[in-house]
């Protein structure tokens, strides 16, 4: 048995579009999969042979994509399938969303530079002693400038900052994967994502 | 077993502020080191606390004495054979259970000994460490000073002032704290290494600063993390005589604990005045002594233990898998 076996680590995420009065509609309430990818930093935390500071090993981005699907839910999963490709999918024009361009540790290789938004660390709250929210507000007009009028977002996942330890370019890891039913952004509603870590 | 208090490790880390960085004074809170593990017990069951080496205390003697269960032929010390011997005596450690923070949560306070009671930590304490304290302390256990401590392995019942029955007695002498790597509470500290100085380290044999992460060479591909570290021959004696190892325990540093109380990092390790606060992140327990040891051909596996010339120390190492 694996420390996830022990701690029987899970998630749940549940999306939901937000629009301006305040209304809240639930798309999509599911688990989550954890991916091998949170194994793999932990590792290098307690095996002492990542970064030195804690900072590096937490949760502070994510990548949306839309070509998702069921049959990546699985652990060996390590990376989306469809991560939205530049700075103009995630914020646009006017978008709000803080996008980070970083390498990516894809199994056992450092790829190539990928597009990240960033978790404020407001957004990331302690829920009791052993469980973490992280709630990603994709505003009205982020992730609207989409590849094409019939694409839709469909999955979503988290990453570890920078287990390595890598500079100047950090290298995140994918932690966490949902694929959820295809939403199609638009500036009427922001999407808000709730997931939830328990360890 | 992985405790749910690794979990809220994980949570800690995950939700640490990162403003921290920020400030000089608290920035050093943001050092792996003050999250990854950082000691190792060992434990046993807790009627044992007032069981074994435990329940004689002779002040005519300033010596680990114990009672053999076992005949006058003997020449092992069992802690299973007081748990045959005495029916009153359930031997078995407490059951892991996830929600455990320490290896035996009822009190393994020594009362037997009514002037030294000793500590109340969950597991095997260290009293030895503390010179200060008279000799007679010394003897609360469960690891042997660094200038030697005699024991003798008494036959039948003690008669106070009295060892005339002893089966067989020497002198032991701790490792741990002739290097200075345990505490009084019984935390055996991790050396200050990373994992491939470990491997190095682990591959010479050089256990001397304590627990040593040893990272194989497959790690990145088995995600496992082997801690390993040394219990040398004298020590083992000394905990075979205060009833044997049926627990293991392994800790992280208690963050919160130790800035409530005003300390700041780094958290340094201090044997004889140790600031360090621990909390539980795995435990591992046994059914059977770990040190339970057999007299093989009419030889004493107690004294064999000892007199290993090649080896005198036994290895541990206990792999802790993320993957």
């Amino acid at each position: 048995m694996n420390i996830f076996d022990y701690l029987n680590i899970n998630g749940h995420v549940t999306v939901h579009k937000l629009y301006d009065d305040g209304h809240e509609e639930l798309v999509y309430d599911d688990h989550n999969t954890i991916v091998s990818g949170m194994g793999v930093g932990l590792a290098c935390l307690f095996g002492l042979s990542g970064s030195t500071t804690i900072l590096d090993y937490q949760i502070d981005r994510f990548q949306i994509g839309v070509s998702g699907s069921s049959s990546l839910e699985v652990s060996s999963t390590n990376s989306l399938s469809g991560s939205l490709s530049s700075l103009s999918e995630y914020v646009g024009t006017d978008g709000e969303l803080f996008a980070l361009s970083a390498h990516q540790i894809k199994s056992t290789f450092v790829g190539t530079p990928a597009w990240y938004a960033a978790i404020p660390a407001h957004n990331i709250t302690r829920i009791d002693d052993n469980s973490v929210r992280y709630t990603i507000v994709v505003d009205k007009e982020s992730c609207n400038n989409l590849r094409s009028d019939t694409t839709y977002v469909n999955e979503i996942g988290l990453f570890m900052k920078n287990p390595l330890g890598l500079t100047p370019i950090p290298a995140p890891i994918l932690v966490a994967y949902k694929y959820f039913s295809p939403v199609r952004k638009s500036s009427d509603f922001a999407l808000v994502f709730r997931w939830t870590i328990n360890f | 077993m992985i405790v749910d208090t690794a979990g809220q490790v994980i949570a800690d880390i995950l939700t640490l502020s990162p403003s921290l960085s920020k400030i000089p004074s608290a920035s050093a809170i943001l050092d792996t080191s003050n999250f990854t593990f950082q000691a190792v017990s060992y434990g046993k069951d807790v009627s044992g606390f007032n069981k074994h080496a435990h329940a004689i205390y002779d002040s005519n003697f300033s010596a680990i004495i114990v009672r053999s269960y076992e005949g006058s032929s003997v020449s092992s010390y069992h802690s299973s054979a007081i748990g045959s011997s005495l029916l009153a005596y359930n031997i078995l450690p407490e059951y892991p259970d996830p929600l455990n923070t320490r290896l035996e949560q009822d009190s393994c306070r020594t009362t037997f000994q009514s002037l030294f009671s000793g500590m109340d930590i969950g597991h095997c304490a260290n009293h030895a460490i503390l010179s200060s304290f008279s000799s007679t302390y010394q003897t609360l256990g469960c690891f042997a000073p660094s200038s030697g401590i005699k024991y003798n392995v008494l036959s039948s019942a003690h008669v106070s002032g009295s060892l005339s029955n002893t089966l067989f007695s020497g002198t032991l002498s701790g490792a741990y704290n002739l290097y200075g790597i345990m505490d009084a509470s019984g935390f055996l500290t991790f050396a200050p290494f990373n994992g491939n100085q470990g491997r190095a380290r682990t591959a010479a044999l050089q256990f001397t600063s304590g627990v040593l992460i040893n990272l194989s060479p497959n790690f990145s591909s088995t995600g496992n993390v082997d801690l390993v570290w040394q219990l040398s021959a004298h020590d083992a004696a000394a905990l075979l005589l205060y009833g044997g190892v049926y627990h293991l325990g392994l800790w992280c540093l208690d963050i919160k604990e130790m800035l409530k109380l005003g300390h700041k990092p780094p958290f340094a390790f201090n044997p004889l005045n140790n600031i360090r606060k621990y909390r539980l992140f795995a435990k591992k327990t046994f059914s059977k002594d770990l040190l339970y040891l057999n007299d093989y051909l009419g030889q004493s596996g107690f004294k064999y233990l000892l007199e290993q010339k090649n080896a005198p120390y036994i290895v541990y190492q206990w792999t802790i898998r993320f993957l």
